[in-house]
């Protein structure tokens, strides 16, 4: 497959798809409270491009700190459970329970605590917990990973519990704490989202919000509009941590 | 190493096995697989305690080397920095670290390497990154556990010539573990057969040839006699168990 026919392929099916969409609603002359037209959407983008802007960084903003937290909680607690098996067994459970549990069914609380003033507080907290568990894991398995030869080889030239970490442990970890990332950050923004959701109106003005008021007031085409912000984000963000993992790596390993 | 024998989980591995290394010899192990060699190796490396019997060492820390049967590069790091990690857990400072580190990739025909990573290298670059940095630290006991196994003919013969005329700068006393028969006769001055699992030593074979080999050596009768004797002892060890 050359390079035209990869980036052209999907290209064409979203258009003939689209142009489906387009000629389906105008021949069934559908209402738009059920289904807008893709042209319809187009001109909702346009016009409401403001606040879908200043919604998208809402999101896109609590998921982001969400994603500092959740690595600021993991990290450390990554590094001391890979150093202490006592702690690894203490957290373990915790974590898998953290992150069997769906997200949904705690957010209604999570939201009730943060308050009506501050939803934000409940999204961020949210993105955060499952944000967490990709993090955590990716980051342990990664200390862990070290080739046991080369183990025995910082054994045989008595290597210090620092050494071991600094020149082993943490370079060793390196590819699974950046695919933890990868996922995390998929994962953060459907924390906001679903926060967004359970807290449904009030103060929160994320993309989530967006969707949820436009469907109540029956506003398709903006419900549209939002959802397609919302997909070009994820899209976005997924894209770029991808890249970056790319260049790391290539810096990692030489090629 | 004195009477020694290893258990795992009531499961005798090794022993009673009794070897001495004299300095500035050379020591081939070979055996069927499973016959506790690379166990034997990590006793006299010091990575692992006897079940019982004593091992002795006259190298401290820091003078022993291993060499496995992969290379075991940190794939992050250069094979400078690979070379000098074991100075550099000595406590080396960096720049002098450096310096004997490219001093021995020099010495492996590895000159202008240096800042290659692992990925980047050949199976038999790797492996010899992988021994100079065993020789780095001017160990006085060499380990080498299958060092060329993972290698083509071409290469490994290059790489034990290579290795043998390391060898004879510094003089450490070197233990290697091989499959290959001729191999262990080529590179040592003494070969010890060992029996199945439980490892036990059934034959040894002592060779007066000196080092380094001369170009013919491998033709010459004394080798093929001694490679003969060796796989005699080998397949005997193997049709009669333990």
């Amino acid at each position: 497959m050359t390079r035209v026919t990869a980036v052209a392929a999907p290209l064409v099916l979203g258009l003939a798809l689209l142009g489906g969409w387009e000629l389906a609603c105008r021949s069934l002359q559908l209402p738009v409270y059920l289904l807008p037209a893709p042209s319809a959407i187009a001109v909702a983008l346009s016009d409401h491009a403001p606040t879908l802007f200043a919604a998208a960084w809402v999101t896109l903003s609590s998921a982001l700190l969400a994603l500092v937290l959740a690595a600021l909680v993991a990290g450390p607690l990554a590094l001391s459970a890979a150093v202490s098996p006592l702690i690894e067994r203490a957290v373990q459970p915790l974590a898998v329970t953290l992150q069997v549990t769906p997200v949904v069914a705690i957010a209604p609380l999570v939201v009730s605590w943060a308050g009506l003033d501050h939803p934000e507080y409940a999204t961020t907290a949210l993105a955060a917990v499952v944000a967490f568990f990709p993090l955590f894991s990716g980051a342990l398995t990664g200390l862990k990973s070290a080739d046991p030869d080369l183990e025995r080889l910082f054994d045989l030239y008595g290597a210090s519990p620092g050494q071991r970490l600094w020149r082993l442990r943490i370079p060793a970890a390196t590819p699974f704490v950046l695919e933890g990332v990868k996922v995390a950050v998929g994962l953060s923004v459907i924390g906001a989202v679903v926060a967004e959701i359970s807290a449904g109106s009030g103060r929160s003005q994320g993309l989530a919000w967006t969707i949820v008021e436009t469907t109540h007031q029956l506003r398709m085409a903006e419900t549209f509009a939002a959802l397609f912000a919302l997909a070009i984000l994820a899209v976005g963000l997924h894209a770029l941590t991808r890249s970056a993992e790319t260049e790391i790596l290539r810096k990692w390993r030489g090629r | 190493m004195q009477d020694v024998v290893v258990r795992y989980d009531d499961r005798t591995v090794l022993g009673p096995f009794s070897l001495d290394l004299e300095p500035g010899s050379s020591t081939a192990l070979v055996g069927p697989s499973g016959c506790g060699k690379s166990t034997a190796l990590r006793l006299l490396a010091g990575l692992e305690p006897p079940t019982e019997g004593v091992v002795r060492r006259a190298a401290g820390r820091g003078e022993t080397a291993v060499v496995f049967q992969s290379p075991t590069l940190a794939p992050w790091s250069s094979a400078l920095d690979n070379v000098a990690l074991p100075l550099r857990l000595a406590g080396v400072p960096a720049a002098l670290a450096a310096e004997r580190a490219g001093a021995a990739l020099a010495r492996v025909g590895l000159a202008g390497s240096e800042l290659r990573k692992p990925a980047q290298l050949s199976g038999g670059m790797a492996m010899r990154v992988s021994i100079a940095r065993a020789l780095a630290t001017s160990p006085r006991l060499l380990l080498m556990d299958e060092p060329f196994a993972a290698l083509d003919e071409i290469t490994r013969r290059r790489l034990a010539d290579d290795v043998m005329s390391l060898w004879t700068e510094g003089r450490p006393a070197v233990l290697f573990i091989t499959h290959s028969v001729e191999e262990a006769v080529y590179m040592a001055d003494r070969v010890i057969v060992m029996s199945p699992g439980p490892g036990r030593i059934v034959a040894e074979a002592r060779l007066a040839d000196g080092f380094p080999r001369a170009l013919r050596f491998r033709t010459s009768a004394a080798f093929r006699e001694a490679v003969e004797q060796v796989s005699q002892a080998l397949q005997m060890a193997m049709e009669s168990p333990a």
